[in-house]
């Protein structure tokens, strides 16, 4: 068999975001620039020392078309190597990582920025639009005529979870209110109070059996991270963490019902290629903490197990809360990624953290998902 | 937070969405009331909606058939809070898979009782048998059946 060369361990040295907040008062790439340049002060770099920048958005959110233009300038690629991805950002720190295992470049810069230009007063308002954006997203000869959206997918990925899988709307309540009680004492709360299982089960009916607070309060904002080469990383003061290993998986269409039936099949392939890279092959014993990315509690148990990680103390998966208590859209892969790294920095010995982040612009469906194996150091 | 200064910002695009000859064939079947499937040569997979190649074996499909109008309804969901154009809530879509097809086809699924959110479940258990109710006039789009309704 042919051995698989691995590649090299990439320095995550630079990791900011900017406050998560329901709307904000700013243009899109002002929140990008707010990112890029607090995670690039972190470890005392400059625009120039910037290999490439990897920039993770969505143009129907943001009310543009190709807005590389707006952006690329905010990312610290002006003048140049820079892309962007219409990914969850997690798909731009495995791309940033890559060239920086590669040895393409010394310092990369990946950056997830999630702003929908929608003005609304509640949540149900924030959803309301990013739901018809969800319905835009939707293939539009069969699906989207028909309704589809990614709240639909998540009720139905509940109800078929419920039905076949033994779970019960009172475990998933209380799944809930326990991930959004330790999010409202973590630094980003999305939901600011702690809330009992009866006070989900009580909660306003989103996409039966779904109800409000299953679903995360929609958040907007932007997060960066700075990648580097060991030996430059080195020289270089800010974060010791080192990412060893990521991977990534796309879903399928509606049709195939792998999104209903087997909706953990795309984070078990990203989650293998990940564990090859950082060559991990025992991660129930090796693997301190996850944090999940679970856009509803059906989804928990499913993605937990596809990470090999079912068997983790409910305290070390997602200790932040995960999206119970807010989503920043694309901004959540890096998100992830620091509150891992946060994680791992307070905690002796240093230990290792896997970090999973899905794309939810339509639920389960043609789903992204990223896996990133991180080590303390 | 007082109201962030906005401007308001709207796109109007029309588009005409190519069919190809899959699709294409699928939809004039629906102006005659007739649902097309099509299959895989070497998994033997029966698509509606039908597949111009199989994905998994990566080979072109052959072979039409027609389907009846009735299947199983696998999965659905009740919408109770919808998106901005949509239809008003509270409103149910689901996976139906036709008699003779591997696959799942999405549609609005009507005859339930929304007064009791709880009883939804009852109402319309796992599979379910369902019909397709056509609309009356058809122009050869997915919504040419106007909804699924239970056909016990
Ligand atoms: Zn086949």
């Amino acid at each position: 068999m042919p051995t698989r060369a691995r590649p090299g361990p990439v320095h995550v040295v630079g990791l900011s975001c900017t406050p998560l907040l329901p709307e904000q008062d700013a243009v899109l790439d002002e929140l990008v620039f707010d990112a890029v340049s607090a995670a690039l002060s972190e470890c005392a770099l400059r625009k120039a020392d910037v290999g490439l920048s990897v920039l993770a958005s969505m143009d129907v959110p943001d009310g543009r078309s190709i807005s590389s233009g707006l952006t690329t300038a905010a990312a610290a690629g002006y003048l140049s190597d820079s892309y962007r991805l219409e990914a969850d950002s997690g798909s731009a720190v495995a791309a940033a990582a890559q060239a920086v295992a590669a040895g393409d470049v010394e310092v990369a810069v990946a950056v997830g920025v999630h702003n929908p230009e929608h003005h609304a007063t509640d949540d149900a308002g924030r959803r309301a639009f990013l739901e018809q954006l969800s319905n835009l997203a939707f293939e539009p000869a069969f699906d989207r005529p028909v309704g589809m959206t990614a709240q639909a997918v998540y009720g139905m990925q509940a109800a078929h979870a419920i039905r076949a899988s033994g779970v019960t709307l009172q475990d998933l309540a209380e799944l809930s209110a326990a991930a959004i009680t330790r999010g409202a004492a973590g630094r980003r709360p999305g939901r600011r109070s702690p809330v009992t299982a009866a006070e989900v089960l009580a909660s306003a009916p989103v996409a039966w059996p779904l109800l409000d607070l299953m679903f995360p309060a929609p958040l907007t904002g932007a997060a960066a991270v700075v990648l580097a080469s060991p030996a430059r990383a080195a020289r270089l003061l800010g974060r010791s963490a080192v990412v060893t290993g990521t991977g990534q998986a796309t879903g399928d269409h509606t049709w195939t019902g792998d999104w209903l039936t087997r909706p953990e099949a795309t984070t078990a392939r990203a989650a293998a290629d990940a564990y090859r890279n950082a060559a991990l092959t025992d991660p129930a014993s090796s693997v301190d903490v996850v944090e999940l990315s679970a856009p509803t509690p059906a989804l928990h148990g499913p993605y937990l197990r596809a990470l090999g990680l079912s068997g983790l103390p409910p305290a070390r998966v997602s200790p932040s809360g995960g999206l119970a208590g807010g989503h920043a859209g694309l901004a959540n892969g890096i998100v992830r990624l620091l509150e891992a790294v946060e994680w791992l920095e307070t905690h002796e010995p240093r230990g290792r953290a896997v970090v999973h982040s899905v794309d939810t612009v339509t639920g389960t469906v043609s789903e992204e998902a990223t896996v990133a194996v991180v080590e303390g150091v | 937070m007082t109201s962030p200064l906005t401007q308001t910002v709207h796109w109007d695009l029309t588009y005409d969405v190519h069919l190809g000859s899959t699709w294409g064939r699928f939809m004039q079947g629906l102006r005659e009331q007739k649902i097309l499937a099509n299959s895989c040569p070497e998994c033997s997979r029966t698509f509606v909606p039908p597949q111009a190649y199989c994905e998994a074996c990566f080979v072109r499909t052959q072979e039409w058939t027609e389907l009846p109008a009735e299947g199983d309804l696998e999965v659905f969901t009740v919408v109770w809070q919808g998106f901005t154009g949509g239809p008003t809530p509270p409103y149910a879509v689901g996976g139906i898979r036709l008699a003779g097809a591997d696959t799942l086809l999405m549609h609005v699924v009507t005859g339930l009782d929304f007064t009791d959110p709880a009883t939804v479940r009852e109402q319309l258990p796992h599979g379910s048998r369902v019909r397709a109710v056509w609309a009356a006039e058809r122009t050869g789009q997915i919504l040419d059946i106007s909804h699924f309704e239970p056909a016990g």
